[in-house]
């Protein structure tokens, strides 16, 4: 290397045009100061797979190199302190430390370190290389996926271990813990199966597996043998380190069991009442008379089933031990304590009004409580309805949780304390909404005794895969859901989330499509025309996710920020409409008109962990507009007030099957009997 | 009084040694050198580290023919875990089984009593050298110096205690006796101090925690090093606590565990309204002897078993009603001899059933313990009420496992055992329950199950928690146990001692764990005059002519044992019946028709643990002094 040939470069990966006003672009650049002459930055609008990697360190631009995204987030001193540490030594690698979502005030050695060595992303992005030594490996190992590339580096090194530098990196996004890894087809190995006995790389190991084969479960194809995968479980014994995923992916801890033990097809997912599920596997050689096929995932020429299989009790000896305790062993009674809770900081969600309808119908059970945030606005006003409140995931709340005979909600949380989970005890789940999006991947890692559904429509597809949990009675929202006789005659728009916008800037975010395509709506004079010609309002209700970025919008006297519930909104409003929220589906229920507005349909997709299982044209509840200018014609021409036949029998056909009179109590009935 | 100081440092040469040693001397220097009176000149001895040399020099005095020896085995490491005996000339002198001492310590072994000062006439039987110190003066060790500075023993004539508590004028008196030591402890000869029990609750209680420094590791307060009875001489010490304080009779609490037990059965003799807190004691000292560790040391100790085993006391107190706290283990026949565990209708008596090995009891059951000291020393415990809400019953055919949910905000809030509680006749019955990490759950583990042939309760059975400050919860079940039991069995087993004089068939039985054998017996004394007892199994003891196999026998006992058992219990019980017997030898005869050769199944043999498993005789063959026809 001659002596003007920089230290470093920066790789800055960037699939659309680079923004040099972004954070995380000016942060790298203001280590110039100090370091001009040692670094350089580079970008690359190829997508960085291994034979492009390959090739960029085969050129060698410096003795070191490192990948940024550009949507990643970096601390201010992460360039510099990167520079200094490899300025002073030769070192195969150097990494800071690397999270999901946004980097802590004070960068440091986590509390549990193989917890976060398990929850740390092992892709390349953040993590300094020696480049030379990486296209050494890359020579070695050039079959794999850029994915692999970090592990493979270190498996091929037999680097065991590494000290982060007191910096950060934070790829943004959580996204790929929720729907796993996308290699497509072509490598034919996951890792070079080179032995480490460290815990830190099996742990890594472990999370690329994991995040593997949850992908796998969304494409369902994959050219690595089957046998790859069984001869990563055993090189690195995972099955030692299962605690660590469990949580988030019982699914793929179930398949790794099995991968571990093709005997042991049959693996235990959930505790029921009568029976309890299981995951079942089985590949062309053992085929299985299972409940439900899940999925059919081809592994080059091999074929595996997943399945799910409701099976007796009587398969699981370890429940006649006294030293296990099965908290199913007794029946919910009048004794039994019952936690309700919605979102830790907003309540006003169908466990608010199950709870409110239980405890004025069930005055018998006397230690029924209701969990909320006491910072939550929400907390005052149902103190003083009478709630039995008590403070959501505090340690008061985990004795509670322990002692409960069963938990009820409208989210999904990985409860556990002292043994007790929602895989061994009684969940029941009310959703928050209609599930419009495909999402029986998600449904079939999550654990829950009942799955409330609302209409045939929805309960048909849930029963698909959890044909023992679902029951079809509605939302308890619903029950008590009524429109305003005197309604004011006011717009309501409920637009939802982007994942891909967590970490988002908020550069970043008044750049995207998201916020252009609500901000224009909201400041369309057309539609602002109608609203003062017509003495209406448009109220927005923004997802509790957004609420926190409403600054960026413009609201005015006739657009307004709603700050009412789901509920006021709704039965205030003449009509709703939303992009794909389902809660508009509350308004159909009552016989409001609602419409679509989905102006990003191409890409909504691709970034969100779901697919739309509803065909909004031809089943939703409302016109489709995927215009600006559409839908703003809609309102203003009031043709929403227009009943439409087609629209009603595809509401009838919807909400078939709930009783509107006994939604709370049909619940009840089936939560008591758990 | 003359100045000490010269004359230790007198003592100290060669010349002076005889005569400095000689009894007299000692007596009289012990004498005035223990007492209370002489803590100054102690203190200044202990200066000028002069404390080992007193503590030899007032240690027990040796007849003249014996001496204290000091083994220190050099390579132990390499025989880890084996036996070794120390010879002298061809007697053994002392003999243990090898454990590793403290880290970086050597491995001694002290206060061997010998009789010969000269180090050639002794040799060790393996192959490591060694060293073999031997003197009239006792040895010890600075932790042992210092542990009984820190613990303020006191040496008093022959007889070795700390006080605590109320010395001055108290109303209870409290005594602990204490266990063995590991054999390679740098501390032989500890006490039972229970630091947990303070100053502050000991207001009005004396407590003398005995020592038992006497041989390598204790010789159960019975022996002296001379191996002369002790027993007089301890009994004068606690009477005199007695008689100084007035204290009332009911107001005595004797506590040991495992030899500090046996010690406290001894020495409750006198005390019948005394109240007895034991865990583990062992019943039958030569019985639990028997073994490596002890083999060769105090098994032989002739003294130590020329007085009642604690069985027959503890038999004699169970008669008398006397009020005793008995913990034990169902894994522990050593210690139990076949006695506590089935014993029922005693009143007094509560007995607490504690899971896993003879040294895990004292362990587990600690707060209960420590709650009964309390309960004595302040008279105060609060009672209260428990909820159990739900019951499982787990019953796989034998015994039956119970799983409780308790409403865990009436419960102890520190740390506490638990347990099931019912009556076996007027005898109070605990069987230790486990705590599960989830707070308000308990339940048995598989050693603590219920066992229908020895929990045959009377009554319901409750729920019970005992904290370490004396404080009692307990409440109902909400469904009972119920024990499947056939209906021919005989309840309750028989607890009647084994006997070698039973002329008409007997029944005795060994527990371990949930195992229950139960053994027909009969036992004689034959005309024999050799050492030995004959012991015979057979398919059907009333088929058995015992009084011609009697006749035809030179051994001295001759015993039948009625059984199908064909395991390690049936070991056991001809171990027991030779033990009784005291003598060298045992013969033992299989007749059942299990077996394939009449011929075959005499054998002798001196240790039954070469019992085979089929079939006794098939291979330990034939002796030729002793051959069975038919």
């Amino acid at each position: 290397m001659s002596e003007q040939e920089p230290l470093l470069t920066v790789v800055i990966e960037a699939a659309e045009p680079l923004d040099k006003e972004s954070t995380t672009y000016r942060r790298l650049m203001s280590a110039r100061l100090q370091w001009e002459t040692s670094f350089v930055i580079t970008v690359d609008k190829s997508p960085l797979t291994t034979p492009r990697i390959a090739e960029i360190c085969a050129a060698r631009p410096s003795k070191y190199i490192v990948f940024v995204k550009q949507s990643h987030q970096i601390s201010a001193n992460f360039l510099s302190t990167i520079l200094k540490h490899i300025n002073s030594r030769t070192v195969y690698m150097a990494e800071p430390f690397i999270y999901s979502g946004s980097i802590p005030k004070k960068v440091g050695k986590p509390r549990n370190e193989l917890t976060y060595v398990y929850d740390r992303d092992t892709d390349i992005h953040g993590v300094v290389f020696n480049a030379g030594r990486l296209a050494d490996a890359l020579d070695a190992v050039s079959d794999i996926d850029r994915t692999a590339i970090y592990l493979a580096y270190r498996l091929y090194w037999s680097i065991n271990d590494i000290n982060p530098l007191e910096t950060g990196y934070s790829v943004a996004s959580v996204t790929k813990s929720a729907i796993g890894l996308t290699t497509g087809q072509g490598p034919r190995r996951l890792l070079p199966l080179i032995p480490s006995s460290s815990s830190k790389v099996r742990l890594h190991v472990l999370r690329l597996l994991i995040l593997f084969l949850r992908g796998l479960r969304e494409s369902e194809s994959t050219d690595v043998p089957l046998d790859h995968l069984r001869d990563i479980v055993e090189t690195y014994q995972l099955t030692n380190y299962l605690n660590y995923p469990e949580p988030m992916h019982p699914f793929e801890c179930a398949w790794i069991k099995w991968l571990d033990d093709p005997h042991a097809p049959q693996q235990l997912f959930k505790r029921l009442s009568d029976k309890d599920a299981y995951f079942e596997f089985s590949d062309a050689d053992n085929s299985l008379d299972s409940d439900i096929e899940l999925h059919r995932i081809s592994f080059g020429n091999e074929t595996v089933a997943v399945s799910k299989s409701y099976l007796p009790h009587e398969r699981r000896p370890e429940l006649d031990s006294p030293e296990v305790y099965d908290f199913y062993s007794r029946p919910i009674t009048t004794n039994s304590t019952i936690i309700f809770f919605d979102r830790p900081m907003q309540a006003d969600d169908n466990a608010e009004y199950l709870y409110a309808h239980f405890t004025q119908q069930h005055p018998e059970f006397d230690k029924v409580y209701f969990a909320l945030n006491p910072k939550s606005p929400d907390w005052e006003r149902l103190s003083q309805c009478g709630f039995k409140l008590i403070p959501i995931f505090t340690p008061e709340f985990n004795e509670l949780f322990l002692r409960s005979d069963l938990v009820v909600s409208s989210q999904i949380y990985n409860l556990r304390h002292k043994g007790k989970t929602l895989a061994n005890s009684r969940f029941v789940y009310l959703q928050h909404g209609v599930q419009l999006n495909d999402m029986t991947n998600w449904v079939n890692s999550k654990y829950f005794d009942i799955f409330v559904a609302t209409g045939v429509v929805e309960a048909d597809y849930l029963r698909e895969v959890a044909p023992v949990e679902v029951i079809n009675s509605g939302l308890p929202r619903l029950e008590t859901l009524r429109s305003n006789a005197d309604r004011s005659g006011n717009l309501l728009f409920m637009p939802t989330w982007r994942f891909n916008l967590h970490h988002a800037s908020p550069d970043q975010f008044r750049d995207s499509q998201y916020y252009r395509a609500i901000s224009d709506l909201l400041t369309d004079k057309t539609l602002l025309e109608f609203l003062e010609r017509t003495d209406r309002e448009l109220h927005v209700k923004l997802h509790p996710n957004v609420e926190t970025r409403a600054g960026a919008f413009r609201f005015s006297d006739r657009v307004i920020k709603s700050d009412l519930s789901y509920r006021e909104a709704i039965s205030d409003a003449e009509v709703v409409f939303t992009d794909y929220s389902s809660a508009v589906l509350d308004a159909s229920f009552v016989g409001t008109p609602i419409a679509y507005y989905q102006w990003d349909t191409e890409d909504f997709y691709l970034e969100q962990p779901y697919q739309s299982r509803l065909d909004y044209r031809q089943d939703g509840l409302g016109p489709v507009f995927t215009e600006h200018n559409d839908v703003v014609a809609h309102l203003v021409s009031e043709r929403y007030s227009t009943p439409d036949p087609e629209l009603e029998a595809r509401r009838d056909t919807f909400f078939a099957g709930v009783d509107v009179d006994r939604i709370n109590d049909t619940i009840i009935d089936r939560m008591l009997s758990l | 009084m003359k100045n000490p100081i010269n004359a230790v440092r007198r003592a100290m040469t060669e010349s002076a040694k005889r005569i400095a040693y000689s009894p007299q001397v000692r007596n009289a220097a012990r004498t005035v050198l223990t007492s209370d009176a002489a803590n100054p000149v102690r203190n200044v001895l202990a200066d000028k580290g002069l404390e080992g040399h007193l503590q030899r020099f007032t240690s027990e005095s040796l007849p003249e023919d014996k001496y204290f020896a000091k083994l220190t085995i050099e390579n132990w490491e390499q025989f880890n875990g084996q036996s070794f005996r120390l010879y002298q000339d061809s007697t053994v002198a002392y003999g243990n089984e090898i454990e590793p001492p403290a880290k970086g310590f050597p491995l001694e072994y002290r206060n061997l009593i010998v009789t010969s000062a000269d180090v050639s006439d002794f040799t060790l039987d393996i192959d490591s050298p060694y060293t073999l110190q031997i003197g009239k003066g006792a040895f010890t060790t600075p932790q042992q110096v210092s542990y009984d500075k820190q613990y303020g023993v006191e040496q008093h004539g022959d007889v070795f205690y700390s006080k605590r508590g109320n010395t001055t004028s108290p109303k209870k008196l409290f005594i602990t006796f204490p266990g063995f030591g590991p054999s390679t402890s740098r501390i032989s000869y500890a006490v039972s101090y229970l630091k947990g029990i303070t100053e502050a609750e000991l207001s009005d209680t004396l407590m003398i925690c005995f020592q038992d420094r006497y041989l390598a590791a204790g010789s159960y307060m019975l022996v002296d090093n001379a191996g002369r009875s002790l027993v007089d001489r301890v009994n004068e010490v606690i009477q005199s606590f007695i008689d100084k304080h007035s204290i009332p009779k009911d107001q005595i609490l004797l506590f040991g565990a495992s030899k500090g037990g046996s010690i406290a059965v001894q020495y409750a003799d006198h005390y019948p309204e005394a109240q007895l807190l034991l865990a583990v004691p062992q019943m039958h000292l030569k019985y639990y002897l028997d073994k490596p560790f002890f083999k060769d040391n105090i098994y032989n100790e002739s003294g130590m078993h020329s007085v009642p085993q604690p069985e027959s006391l503890i038999r004699r107190y169970f008669d008398q009603g006397r009020t005793i706290d008995y913990f034990y283990t169902n894994s522990d026949e050593q210690s139990n001899f076949s006695l506590i565990e089935a014993v029922t209708e005693v009143p007094g008596l509560t007995k607490y059933r504690i899971d896993g090995k003879h040294g895990d009891v004292a362990k587990k059951a600690l707060p209960t313990m420590m709650g009964i000291i309390r309960r004595f020393v302040s008279d105060n415990s609060l009672k209260n009420d428990l909820m159990a809400e739900d019951i499982h019953v787990f019953d796989d055919g034998d015994t039956l496992g119970v799983q409780i949910r308790i409403d865990d905000d009436w419960s102890p809030s520190g740390t506490a055992n638990w347990y099931l509680q019912n009556t076996l006749g007027r005898t109070q019955f605990l069987q230790m329950l486990t705590e599960h990490d989830l707070p308000f759950v308990k339940y048995t583990n598989p050693d603590q199950r219920l066992i229908p042939d020895l929990d045959r309760a009377d009554s319901d059975w409750a729920l019970v928690a005992v904290d370490e400050s004396g404080n009692h919860w307990e409440g109902s079940l909400p469904e009972q146990p119920r024990m499947q039991v056939g209906g021919s069995e005989e309840w309750p087993l028989s607890t009647a001692k084994l006997r070698l004089d039973a002329n008409t068939p007997l029944e005795h039985f060994i527990v371990s764990g949930s195992d229950i054998s139960t053994f027909i017996y009969m036992s004689r004394r034959g005309i024999g005059q050799v050492s030995a007892i004959d012991i015979y199994v057979v398919d059907d003891i009333n088929e058995f002519d015992l009084a011609e196999y009697s006749m035809n026998s030179e051994s001295r006992f001759v015993a039948a044992i009625e059984t199908e058992d064909l395991d390690h219990h049936l070991a056991l019980m001809i171990d027991r019946l030779s033990v009784i017997s005291a003598c060298d030898a045992r013969n033992v005869s299989d007749l059942r028709s299990t077996c394939n050769s009449v011929v075959d199944r005499a054998y002798v043999t001196a240790n039954t643990d070469d019992l085979p498993a089929e079939c006794v005789g098939a291979e330990n063959r034939l002796s030729t002094d002793f051959v069975v026809s038919g």
